[in-house]
């Protein structure tokens, strides 16, 4: 009796484990087998490049989201009329060549031969297909606004390989929205035999760009594209391929990246400050703007300018980036970032502009404070900032309201941790006192910034309205200074003068992100705008 | 006894059923939407509440999803996954978390009933300091530094073990996990044993046994273990769901694509339809576990069954 229940056990013991083993070999053909129905282009190789993200994707077709972490994976894929060069400028991708009509109103796209994955010929109705998905009416893109930032008329297919696009106003940022995934061209025939299921797994997906879907399924914790050999310049691809894995913990990401299951790793701020010194550290600028929105329509003093200055001006924003983030972060008087766009002059924006906007000093902010409370007949002050619980911004906001609290006296401050969401709601409904959050560039003109602040703009969170702002914002977008790319580059001046007189927001910093690369991958190109990660210059070795 | 697991099942459907009206009514009350984008614009957040139908009335919403799930369709994500059925994204995630819980489950029960029947019968020596130290640390110590420590010296130290879970190699990338998934449950199981073995060595009916002349392995196993595995096995049941059901900091920690983490960003995310899936599949574990609990009290101790027989004749 005894030995048979011992011979019981062990028996489950091995059915368990057996399972275990079956199920290996069982991944392990499916995978090869995907690899099959992914494409026969498929190249086969060692050279694969191990990259790190921080969470799962939401979607792998450009439709259908928003997130940066898609759009690298989609841009890997996927190829536009235009794409990214190291510099972040546009240069040709599907479309060889251009031309522009003098009133800058007509584009007109010539294709290169190119083909999509699964031998199908990419042909301007590829685009007009692609660009009708994303601004369907009763099932939009989430990024469908950008036709709208772009001025787009029409376009259509006038042969095969012959798109024509109409604008209503020139759009002097055309060309980089071109590289942009919403942009992008889908095989029709292939998307209507997919139906709901487009995108959804690599048979479900093909390419025209560098590398082909291999292994993916919705919110995969590890996915992997291969290189695509039907891509037009496949040649000049180095690596075989990218394995992508989403590790939510930056320790563990580090120590897989010690042990070589990683090429290309995250750093989370702590990690960022113990290795900056190592070799292969890279701290990369990015275009994320963070910054104070304080609700100028709450009715609760906020409404006056001198009270909203002096909170800008009471806190270190030296300290935050050097001390708490530690990541390379940049403190940011102002509201437009560094590397976003270049001028008329071929200079950064940032270059071009002296406009500081609440730069730290206390005494300065001690001031606006006491002619503030003056003005508004109050002694004392008290406010809830809300931030969302991301880690990071906890440190980042429990310093500011220590400084705050320490540096104007009768103002106290509370602390509220949110999920994105909820605190995304609060101050879309302008029910909140002043929300730390961020913004990043959609596409590659100041004016992605400037819009945040017009009338009836989603996130124009505070509820801020200047007449003469919109009127500039009006001509800038919509009139005389439109056509005018110089005179449209000194009214951006103009205008982040406005927002800084006003101190429409208040700026903390500019976010750097520290990564970790090996040092036999090289050609990594990092963008603050649309695609965060470039590999199509990636060599290994 | 048939009739008696034709009546639980019964009444786990109706569980079932009620726990989904609690989650739909909960859900209505959550703050936030699932499409909370930044970039949509309100008009569109409008169409896509129209197209999954949310506008429609609570009951109209209820019923429709039970309909739905009797027929084995969840739904679609309406964030994590937008558009994309459950069923898909529970493909593999759930098998993950299954069979890591499982191998935990397995593993924690063996090592813990071990464990434990060695410090009860080798009571008062160096056998039981450690095995309660061992108990001890496996319940107070967060499952975070374990987990990290193992990957530290097996994974990154040693390189014996890969430090991610691999999908292609999900026996080897699952050692570390399941070790450090079992523990709680080891431990946990280790304590019981021991106390309730402790209890059971000095109860009369082992004298009595001792005193017919049975010994040895009869003895322990046939008298003392038995005996002593009913409040085990109480115990036994939520912490297998407890295991099985993945837990959040280990897939982290490892990267493993279980439904721990589906779940958590499912709530953030305010993805009601990924929420209620996976509520349901934790219920059903749940109550089966529990089911298969109370028929195993049945077999272990033939008086419950007897008793709990002539409970459901009256």
């Amino acid at each position: 009796m005894k030995l048979n229940k011992i011979l019981a056990l062990l028996l489950a013991l091995v059915m368990v484990f057996s399972f275990a083993a079956c199920d290996k070999g069982g991944s392990e053909s499916q995978s090869s087998g995907e690899s099959q129905s992914g494409g026969e282009q498929l190249s086969s190789g060692g050279k694969v490049v191990k990259s790190h993200l921080t969470a799962a994707l939401e979607s792998i077709d450009p439709k259908r989201t928003s997130a940066g972490d898609d759009f690298e994976v989609i841009g890997t894929m996927i190829e536009g009329l235009f794409k990214v060069d190291a510099s972040g400028a546009a240069v040709p991708g599907i479309a060889e060549t251009h031309e522009v009509s003098p009133d800058g109103l007509t584009w007109t796209f010539h294709l290169r031969e190119a083909y999509w994955s699964n031998g199908a010929k990419v042909t301007a109705d590829d685009f007009v297909f692609g660009w009708d998905r994303c601004v369907d009416e009763n099932d939009p893109a989430q990024y469908a606004s950008l036709f709208e930032t772009a001025g787009i008329e029409s376009y259509e297919a006038v042969d095969e390989a012959t798109f024509v696009v109409k604008l209503k106003l020139p759009c002097a940022f055309f060309d980089s929205l071109m590289f942009f995934p919403v942009f992008y061209p889908v095989n029709r025939e292939f998307a209507e035999e997919c139906g709901d299921l487009y995108g959804s797994a690599p048979q479900y997906y093909i390419s025209n760009g560098p590398f082909v879907l291999s292994d993916y399924e919705p919110a995969a914790m590890s996915f992997s594209v291969r290189k695509n050999d039907k891509y037009y310049d496949a040649d000049k691809i180095q690596i075989d391929g990218i394995d992508y894995k989403v590790i939510l913990d930056s320790q563990s990401a580090y120590l897989a990246y010690q042990n070589n299951e990683l090429d290309i790793c995250k750093l989370s701020s702590e990690l960022a400050e113990i290795l900056k010194s190592d070799p292969e550290f890279h701290s990369v600028m990015t275009g994320y703007l963070w910054y104070l929105s304080p609700n100028v329509s709450g009715g609760k003093g906020l409404e006056n300018a001198n009270i909203r200055k002096a909170i800008g001006m009471a806190f270190d924003k030296d300290a935050i980036a050097n001390n708490i983030l530690k990541n390379g972060s940049v403190v940011a008087d102002w509201c437009v970032p560094q590397g976003l766009a270049t001028g008329p002059d071929g200079k950064d924006y940032r270059e071009t502009s002296d406009i500081n906007i609440n730069v730290y000093d206390v005494a300065k902010a001690q001031e606006y404070w006491k002619k503030g409370l003056e003005e508004l007949g109050v002694s004392s002050l008290s406010y809830t900032i809300i931030f969302d619980d991301d880690g990071t911004s906890n440190n980042v906001v429990a310093f500011i309201a220590e400084q705050l609290m320490a540096n104007l006296e009768g103002l106290s401050i509370e602390l509220k941790v949110l999920p994105k969401k909820e605190r995304s709601d609060l101050m879309k409904a302008h029910t909140y006192d002043i929300g730390f959050c961020r913004w990043g560039p959609d596409y590659a003109d100041p004016l992605t910034y400037f819009d945040l602040w017009t009338d009836g703009y989603t996130h124009n969170y505070g509820n801020w309205h200047s007449d003469e702002y919109m009127d500039l914002l009006n001509n800038i977008k919509f009139g005389e200074l439109a056509v005018d790319a110089s005179a449209r580059w000194e009214a951006f001046k103009e205008a982040e003068q406005m927002i800084a007189d006003e101190a429409v927001i208040l700026p903390v910093y500019q976010a750097c992100d520290a990564c970790l690369i090996k040092s036999n991958v090289s050609g990594v190109e990092f963008h603050s705008v649309g695609l965060n990660r470039v590999y199509n210059n990636v060599v290994i070795g | 006894m048939k009739k008696y697991i034709f009546k639980r099942v019964l009444y786990s459907i109706v569980a079932i059923l009620v726990l989904l009206l609690l989650l739909f009514t909960m859900l209505q009350y959550m703050p936030g939407s699932p499409f909370n984008d930044d970039k949509l614009s309100q008009e569109q957040i409008d169409k896509l509440y129209e197209k999954y139908g949310l506008n429609d009335p609570f009951y109209v919403r209820y019923l429709k999803y039970v309909a739905s799930i009797l027929k084995g369709d969840f739904g679609v994500s309406y964030s994590i996954g937008a558009n994309v059925p459950i069923t898909q994204l529970l493909q593999t995630k759930l098998p993950t978390s299954i069979r890591l819980g499982g191998q935990a489950v397995l593993l924690g029960a063996t090592c813990g009933l071990l464990l434990g029947l060695l410090a009860a019968l080798k009571h008062n020596t160096i056998f039981d300091t450690i095995a309660t130290i061992i108990s001890v640390l496996g319940v107070s110590l967060p499952s975070y530094v374990f987990a990290l420590s193992l990957l530290y010296v097996f994974g990154y130290k040693l390189s014996w073990l890969p430090i991610l879970y691999q999908i292609d190699n999900p026996f080897e990338s699952s050692i570390l996990p399941t070790i450090a998934l079992s523990m709680f449950s080891m431990a946990n199981i280790a304590r019981f044993t021991r106390t309730e073995m402790l209890e059971v060595l000095h109860s009369d009916y082992m004298l009595l046994a001792e005193s017919k002349g049975i010994s040895g392995p009869t003895l322990i196993l046939r008298h003392a273990l038995r005996n002593a595995l009913i409040p085990i096995i109480t115990v036994l049941g939520p912490l297998i769901v407890n295991t099985m059901t993945g837990s959040l900091v280990i897939e982290k920690i490892f990267a493993i694509p279980g439904i721990g983490e589906l779940m958590v960003r499912s709530i953030q995310q305010n993805d009601y339809n990924v929420t209620i899936a996976l509520s349901f599949v934790y219920s059903v574990m749940y109550i089966g576990i529990m089911l298969v609990v109370d028929i195993l009290y049945g077999i272990i101790d033939p008086r419950i069954r007897l008793s709990k027989g002539d409970n459901h004749e009256s």
